[in-house]
This record gives structure tokens, sequence and C-alpha cells, in this order.
């Protein structure tokens, strides 16, 4: 029988369960918003950026996958990167671009 | 008569947390994670002689080297805090040298002139820097239906 390698294989457990759904709707988003620049983020996530508490809530974020599950967290990461880059870009000047 | 003697509860939240700080990273690598958190909060704002210098082929060589050491010393959770953050200081520096880059090629026909004086608002509002002018006149003429 064909088993996962060891790094990719959830426990059968609730908690497995949870990790495998977290890096299912992680991977969703990345392909869908993160790999298109072209594809606007929702208002509220554009609105929010400027405020540094909520950039500081996001990397916490990135940081408590990252202990949760190493799966998770290196999904969540690149997200993260992702929207922290995509907004920073939108608010450079064209002519520092 | 006896009094019955005091008892404490264990565990809850008390227990948790003090497996919560006995689990604890130590102070030098709290501080490094906070100063990381900042670096990657405030990326935007960090001068773009900075970026420009990590975007370069030493810069690149230096925070590769950074991030397999953190990863080596600290763990990986923290070295994945410090690639987000060399990444996100590279991605933000600037791919054309603009300094000197000039839309505005007089080509022998149209006299250059140097600008001088205050900027027009489109300029200040998309932070350009124009170092020359082809001309400070407009020609126009009247529409005619």
């Amino acid at each position: 029988m064909r088993t996962w390698p060891s790094f990719l294989s959830f426990q059968g457990t609730i908690d497995g369960v949870f990790r495998a759904v977290a890096v299912i709707l992680a991977g969703i988003v990345i392909v869908h918003y993160s790999t298109i620049f072209e594809e606007e983020y929702s208002k509220k996530l554009t609105a929010l950026y400027i405020h540094p508490w909520w950039r500081i809530l996001v990397v916490l974020l990135v940081l408590t996958s990252a202990i949760w599950c190493p799966r998770v967290g290196i999904l969540v990461a690149l997200l993260v990167f992702f929207y922290l880059s995509d907004m920073n870009t939108l608010i450079t000047p064209f002519s520092d671009l | 008569m006896s009094h019955p003697q005091l008892s404490y509860q264990q565990g809850g939240v008390i227990n948790s947390i003090n497996l919560f700080i006995m689990n604890m990273d130590s102070p030098a690598k709290l501080i490094y994670g906070v100063l990381l958190i900042i670096l990657i909060v405030y990326s935007s704002v960090i001068p773009a002689e900075y970026r420009a210098f990590a975007d370069s082929l030493l810069g690149r060589v230096f925070g590769v080297a950074i991030v397999y050491g953190v990863v080596e010393t600290l763990g990986w959770v923290y070295g994945l805090l410090t690639a987000i953050a060399f990444l996100l200081i590279i991605n933000g520096a600037s791919r054309i040298d603009t300094s000197m880059l000039e839309a505005f090629d007089g080509g022998g026909t149209v006299s250059e002139k140097k600008t001088i004086g205050k900027k027009w608002f489109v300029e200040r509002v998309l932070g350009e820097n124009p170092t020359k002018i082809a001309t400070d006149r407009v020609t126009t003429t009247a529409v005619e239906t």
C-alpha cells in the first residue's frame, strides 16, 4: 500500500483534519489571490493594511501557524508574504517602482 | 476540633501559564523575534539604499547565508520569519535606475530647460523628480465645431 511521505502525512485525529483543512484553504487562497497580481484583495484587507497593529497580527498568524503545524505555517507564510508584498507595491509611488 | 487543611487546586490556567513560561524560548531569541516582527511590519519604510544593497549579488548572498544561519542556530520558525523579512526587503527594491531615467529627450529639435522652482501637483503626488523639461510653453489652437 502506498503511503504519503512523513512530512506530508496527517494524523486521522480531529487536529489532523483541521491541519489538512487549513492547508487546503491556504492553498486555495494562494492560487486564487496571491499568484495573480491583478486579482484584487477585498476592501477590508486593503483598508486594514495601513494599520501597523493589523500587520503585527498578520505576522503573529504566521508565527502561531508555524508553531501549530509546519505545513500550515509554510503556506500561511507564503500567503502573508504575497499579501504584504502586493499591498506594499500598491502604495508605492509609480515612479519608485 | 480539627480544621481541615487548606489545599490549593493544581492545574487549570495557572498550570498552563507555568507550562507556557517553562517552554518559552530564551530572551535573546524572543528579542530577535520581536525585532523581526517589527522589521516585517515596517518593511515598507526601509530606505531605498538598503533595499538596493539587499538586491545586489553580495546582498543576496548575505541574505541567504543569514537565513541559513538562523535556521541552523535559532530554529526553522525564526528562519521562516527571517526569510519573509529578507524577501520583503528585496521585493521593495527599485528595478530600474530612475536617477538616470529621463522621460524627455530633446533630440536636437527641442531646447531643453532645467527644472527650476516648485513642482507640479502631479509630480508631488506621483513622487516624480524630473531633471529636465522639453519646453515651458504650450501652443494651443481653437477648437472648431
